[in-house]
């Protein structure tokens, strides 16, 4: 059975909430972390996540320097990357994807929307895994 | 939504979409992705320039959108909108349209998918902005920042940068390695200059408030000074614009200016030292030719005198010698030759030891300490410039001296500090010369030095006519002056202030009272951080 356990790194309380919100009613397990030296930590440590979901302006380590850092890593148990912005430029989404994150929130998003996201990228993730 | 909406609701959110359709701004496109057709609002073909009948027209083409897309765009925003419809990345990108009157506009283009129950892609919205102006004028400014010679830089609170704009920069730049995306730390190598940045960015700004302005000195490797000045303005909350000039070239240029200016007082000073040194010169003159003479008759008495001793020893003619010797002593004088002649010695050696004086005094004045803050006996100083300057104030006015001997060697540029000194004092002569003219009266300059507190205090005070209501506020103003052409160029007391504020970090003031005169009051610091001011410094 593959995992339903996810990762929220953002620096603000109310977005980590209001993902745990969302997505607890849909049969996920929210674990979070509030910038991206915890959110690091977390990836080290949990070696079940479905996926992670990154804000990209926290103070310390951006979401980039996450993503860099997961890129570096290599480990086979990291899960794919979602970010989460209020704002977005073409040169960030670029940036992105070249540095393999598989998708992009743009908040404020309603739960339902949060969840087929996730849900996108994850059947996504078990089409490529299947072939 | 699964809420069952009444015709009547359904009439009076399709008026509304209408209305919103036709009250925006935006043009907008719904392609429905199952059979292909798509709509256009009535502003989309607007945007480029079409008006109603050639809307019809051109919008008939399900592909307009896409045909009047720039070819070099056209396949990026095409794959934007493909990874938009099946991997759900957001769909945002600005390209170029052709407009109808030629050219193309700057557009942005933004999208949304709705999916059906299986989440497959069934129509999508793209809605396009006119953003030409705003493009261009971002081109504009950016050309315009990029023909500065300036390197400019905009740095968040937390010390990244976050864009980078260089100027034309020297070898061994403290700011050649500045990186977009770095840390200001990771960038900047020398900790000096680094602190000082960290600490003049750590200052409370108001947004768009006028820049402030920072004075940098960066000594590289080799010892060659590398002189910058950094300008600071909050951009926003957490984010600061810094803009790093070179201004090497300017401080050497102001170095220049400060030694010609001090060989352009020495030039004017020759011409008053010349005469100063003439008139000793020709009394010293005039008493070699009377000593010569005397001395010629000297010679004259002591040949009789010896004659006269031989002939009193053995010869006949004893009284005739005597006779010849008692009446030569009268001819020449003999009783005035022996009390003039010592006297006249005596004022030529006074006469050698005053122009001593002054060949001494001018050469301290040129060349007292070099340009450099060194310990410096302020008294010699003031005696040297006051000698230096002695055909200045002689016909005008007495000087006195009251320097304290308790004084302290003080740490100064003795090389610009005499000439503060000596401005001060052609200033009180001309100021005296103004009240007393030709009349041949002298008004009077006192010039006192003494330790008060922390401080050296130099004061010169004149009896002159006192400075003008209008002139006061603007003194120390570089090309101020109220003196005729010729007399005064406006740079003496701009140069002052400079020195004794900028470079000794002491202030200059003045007292003034119309009628009565002047009094310029210079304080000095008596503790400095000499040495301490290696590498970065104001």
């Amino acid at each position: 059975m593959t995992s339903r356990k996810v990762l929220v790194i953002d620096d603000a309380e109310t977005m980590r909430r209001a993902v745990v919100d969302a997505l607890t009613p849909a049969g996920f397990t929210v674990i979070t972390a509030r910038d991206g030296f915890h959110g690091v930590a977390a990836l080290k440590e949990t070696h079940d996540l479905c996926l992670v979901i990154i804000d990209l302006n926290m103070p310390g380590m951006s979401g980039f320097g996450v993503l860099d850092w997961m890129r570096k890593d290599r480990s086979p148990h990291l899960p794919p990357a979602v970010f989460m912005t209020t704002e977005v430029s073409e040169s960030a989404l670029a940036q992105a994807k070249s540095a393999g994150a598989v998708g992009w929130l743009i908040k404020p998003c309603r739960a339902d929307q949060l969840v087929s996201v996730v849900n996108r990228v994850l059947a996504k993730r078990g089409e490529r895994n299947g072939s | 939504m699964k809420s069952v909406l009444s015709d009547n609701d359904l009439a009076a959110q399709a008026k509304l979409l209408e209305l919103l359709l036709s009250a925006t701004q935006d043009g907008i496109v719904d392609w429905d992705l199952l059979s292909g057709a798509t709509t256009y609002n009535a502003r989309w073909s607007h945007l480029l320039g079409f008006d109603g009948a050639e809307h019809a027209e051109y919008c008939a083409s399900a592909d307009a959108w896409r045909d009047l897309m720039h070819h070099e765009d056209q396949p990026h925003a095409l794959q934007l909108i493909d990874d938009h419809l099946k991997q759900g990345w957001p769909l945002f990108t600005t390209v170029r349209m052709r407009h109808r009157y030629g050219g193309y506009r700057h557009i942005m283009v933004r999208g949304a998918a709705h999916r059906d129950e299986a989440d497959r892609p069934v129509r999508l919205v793209l809605i396009f902005s006119d953003i030409d102006e705003r493009i261009r004028s971002e081109e504009r400014q950016r050309a315009l920042v990029s023909a500065l010679p300036d390197t400019l830089f905009r740095v968040r609170g937390d010390g990244v940068l976050l864009s980078v704009k260089r100027g034309i920069e020297r070898e061994g730049s403290p700011f050649a390695a500045l990186r977009e995306g770095s840390t200001l730390s990771n960038c900047i190598t020398d900790t000096r200059l680094l602190a000082r940045l960290e600490a003049a960015f750590a200052e409370p700004r108001e947004v768009s408030q006028d820049a402030q302005t920072l004075g940098v000195t960066s000594l590289i490797a080799e010892g060659t000074p590398l002189h910058h000045e950094v300008r600071i303005v909050r951009s926003s909350e957490d984010e600061l614009v810094c803009i790093v000039r070179d201004v090497t070239e300017r401080r050497g240029l102001e170095e220049q200016l400060l030694q010609s200016q001090k060989l352009g007082a020495i030039g004017q000073l020759a011409a008053g030292v010349a005469h100063e040194i003439n008139t000793p010169m020709q009394f010293i003159g005039d008493n070699l030719h009377f000593a010569r003479g005397a001395i010629t008759d000297l010679l004259t008495l002591v040949e009789l005198l010896r004659s006269a001793v031989q002939e009193a020893a053995t010869g006949p003619a004893r009284d005739a010698k005597l006779a010849e010797l008692a009446q030569t002593e009268l001819d020449l004088d003999f009783e005035y030759t022996r009390e003039a002649l010592p006297s006249t010695i005596e004022r030529s050696l006074t006469g050698v030891e005053r122009v001593t004086a002054i060949v001494r005094a001018m050469k301290s004045f040129a060349h007292p300490h070099g340009d450099r803050m060194t310990l410096t006996d302020l008294r010699a100083l003031i005696e040297s410039t006051v000698m230096v300057a002695t055909n200045e104030w002689k016909y005008v006015a007495d000087v006195e001296l009251n320097l304290d001997a308790s004084l302290p060697p003080v740490p100064c540029i003795g090389g610009e500090l005499n000439q503060v000194v000596l401005n001060l004092i052609v200033n009180a002569s001309h100021a005296i010369a103004d009240v007393v003219g030709t009349s041949g009266e002298k008004g009077k300059i006192s010039i006192s030095a003494a330790s008060e507190e922390a401080h050296a205090v130099i004061r010169v005070r004149d009896s002159g006519t006192g400075i003008p209501e209008h002139a006061r506020a603007k003194v120390f103003e570089p090309f101020f002056t109220t003196k005729e052409v010729g007399r005064g160029t406006g740079q003496g007391l701009a140069m002052a202030y400079n020195c004794v504020v900028k470079r000794h970090r002491g202030s200059i003031d003045f007292e003034t009272e119309l009628g009565v005169g002047t009094t310029f009051v210079i304080r000095l610091p008596l503790i400095t951080e000499v040495g301490k001011s290696g590498g970065v410094s104001a």
